[in-house]
């Protein structure tokens, strides 16, 4: 059974479609990375997901409709949506009370451990923490729930890189295994790329790719193309191109690499520049 | 084993943190500050009488330039004493006298109103001490009606401001117990505490008024005979409100829908939706039913009577419009919490 199972997911804000008929599988064990520029309804997936926003079509997300079994949902599913909405008048030991308290899934001993390798003092009021305080403070209570699926919605914004860091390390160390799902919405592409299982391009309220992260190695192939090379290459279907030092650098799905070997330097593209590739195939 | 009603445990706390200012801290001072003049002033209400002796004696005796003239006025205007009369130093016999004698307050003062308890003809609530313990209460309920509009206006709207809904939401908690735990935590808890608090003030008045009468008069009936009932005080601080509650349940329903329903004011929502209906109702009806509902929907329309009976007369004399309140104010948690589902952004 697939953690998210998802076929012809709409939601419309009056005239406008923010998500058009999203088809969406996702099985246990993956960490999945959900890319689009902004407006791209990342966040009304997840919202979806969550059962925190309606939508039209069909929704699975552990074998439940988190629309109408969203309880039961977020029984199993934690949470960050962003550093900012911890409840800044409450100390950390009385929302470490809290959670143990509505989540039958928590493990506070986890959770002090997490926070014992922190500054975080559990007498600390919320609102007096530093932004990367916070999200440590978010982080060790969701590592702490024993949850199947994770969903964060930009759980870095805002934190400088070395929090980034050790935010992405403390993910993958700790929390991660085969029987658990991450779904991470970031604009930090690059930083996220190396623990990623399979990324999912959005645009438009559009699903524009998804694939397992080792296509990036065998599916997709970067070409840079110097001197004449460069309209040779633009000769073949591309999915997209970028301005290199004496030529073009083009992207290209399911190519002939052989003929394109003879006119420059084959390599996996970024996960980065194969989203601005496929942005621009749609412009 | 997780105990069961943990959750709804965890959410009360939860309230009572984020607005432990006005739930707790806010009734403790009143009652702190009341307690102590309370206290004060059964000790030390003579003292006030003593010290006005002494100055004048010290302002005309020690200041004889001054030439202050001094007037007392009575009740009705009369002067009392007036310039050096009263105030001349006192013969030493005199003086020796008054050091002798114990002073015996009673003497001095007679008190008309110390009346059995069963002979008012204004209701048992009234009694002696009875009323102004009501009035104690009273003085609860309204800093209590205060807090309760802050906090149904930003019950289900400061978390959306803040951005921290995303958080409780992303607990296992539905959004039908959220909003009930809301009405339950101002609708019987808040007024529970402010009951005890109520409660303990009024005992401590009460022992206030019987030191007050101890220290001065030697008769025990007297002392014991203040008018204070512990059975009514007990009905009037406690059992009152639950009744109160039944009553005022739409009101209190309305406040939670309008404060997840607003996007930007709920206080506006939840005043103005309601005097727009009156008015409307007035102008184009020339009719007055919808606030005679709201009136039928907030207690003590019968204070006369005392808290307690007041309400069991409420809800004697409209006992069904009470009940259709309680249907009306069921849907309203319901929208309430329909509406909840889904608004994330304040």
């Amino acid at each position: 059974m697939n953690t998210i199972e998802i076929s012809g997911l709409s939601k419309q804000y009056g005239k406008s479609s923010v998500l058009d008929g999203i088809d969406l599988s996702i099985p246990a064990g993956r960490i999945v990375g959900l890319v689009g520029p902004n407006g791209a309804g990342k966040t009304t997936l997840l919202r979806s997901i969550l059962g925190l926003t309606d939508s039209a079509g069909r929704l699975d997300v552990l074998g439940l409709d988190p629309r109408t079994h969203r309880k039961q949902v977020m029984r199993d599913t934690a949470f960050i949506a962003d550093t900012a909405v911890l409840p800044r008048w409450m100390r950390v030991d009385q929302l470490i009370n809290f959670v143990e308290g509505v989540q039958p899934n928590f493990e506070r001993d986890r959770a002090t451990q997490f926070l014992s390798k922190t500054n975080v003092k559990s007498t600390a009021r919320i609102g007096s923490l530093s932004k990367g305080m916070v999200v440590q403070l978010h982080l060790a209570i969701t590592l702490a729930i024993n949850a199947r699926l994770l969903i964060l919605d930009e759980p870095t914004l805002g934190l400088d890189i070395l929090y980034r860091k050790q935010f992405f390390d403390q993910l993958l160390n700790d929390y991660f295994d085969s029987e658990r799902t991450i779904v991470i919405s970031t604009h930090q592409v690059e930083e996220v790329q190396h623990i990623l299982t399979d990324f999912i391009f959005l645009n438009k309220g559009r699903l524009l790719l998804e694939a397992p992260v080792s296509d990036l190695e065998e599916r997709f192939v970067e070409l840079q193309a110097l001197g004449d090379n460069t309209a040779k290459a633009a000769q073949f279907r591309y999915m997209g191109a970028r301005n290199i030092l004496g030529g073009k650098a083009f992207i290209f799905d399911q190519p002939d690499r052989a003929a394109l070997s003879a006119l420059g330097q084959l390599s996996a593209p970024s996960l980065s520049d194969l989203f601005v590739a496929a942005m621009e195939g749609v412009q | 084993m997780r105990p069961k009603g943990m959750t709804l445990l965890s959410l009360l706390r939860r309230e009572f943190i984020e607005y432990r200012g006005s739930f707790v801290m806010a009734p403790l001072a009143l009652a702190a500050v009341i307690a102590i003049v309370s206290i004060a002033g059964s000790i030390f209400a003579s003292q006030f009488t003593d010290w006005e002796e002494g100055l004048g004696w010290v302002v005309l005796n020690h200041f004889p330039d001054a030439d202050v003239q001094i007037e007392i006025q009575s009740g009705n205007g009369s002067a009392l004493e007036t310039g050096s009369q009263r105030w001349a130093e006192p013969p030493a016999s005199a003086i020796s006298k008054t050091e002798a004698e114990e002073w015996r307050f009673e003497q001095d003062w007679r008190f008309s109103d110390l009346e059995p308890f069963e002979s008012s003809d204004r209701g048992p609530a009234h009694d002696g001490i009875q009323g102004a313990l009501d009035a104690l209460n009273i003085v609860f309920m309204l800093v209590l009606s205060m807090i309760t509009i802050n906090y149904l206006s930003g019950a289900l709207f400061n978390d959306r401001k803040d951005r921290s809904v995303l958080f409780w939401r992303s607990m296992p908690v539905t959004d039908l117990t959220e909003v009930l735990v809301k009405f339950a935590t101002i609708g019987l808890a808040v007024p529970l505490v402010y009951a005890a608090i109520s409660f303990s003030l009024q005992l401590i008045v009460v022992a206030a008024g019987w030191l007050f009468f101890a220290l001065r008069v030697s008769d025990a009936g007297q002392v014991a005979s203040i008018g204070f009932d512990f059975g009514t005080t007990l009905a009037n601080t406690f059992l009152a409100w639950p009744l109160a509650l039944g009553i005022v349940a739409p009101v209190y329903a309305w406040g939670l829908l309008a404060s997840t329903w607003a996007s930007r004011s709920p206080a506006l929502l939840m005043f103005g939706v309601p005097l727009g209906v009156v008015i409307a109702e007035s102008v184009l009806l020339n009719s007055s039913w919808f606030i005679t509902r709201i009136v039928h929907s907030l207690p003590g329309a019968r204070s006369d009577l005392g808290w307690f009976q007041g309400m069991l007369a409420q809800w004697a004399q409209s006992g069904v419009e009470q009940l259709l309140g309680l249907v009306v104010a069921a849907l309203l948690l319901a929208l309430a919490a329909r509406i909840r589902r889904y608004r994330l952004d304040g």
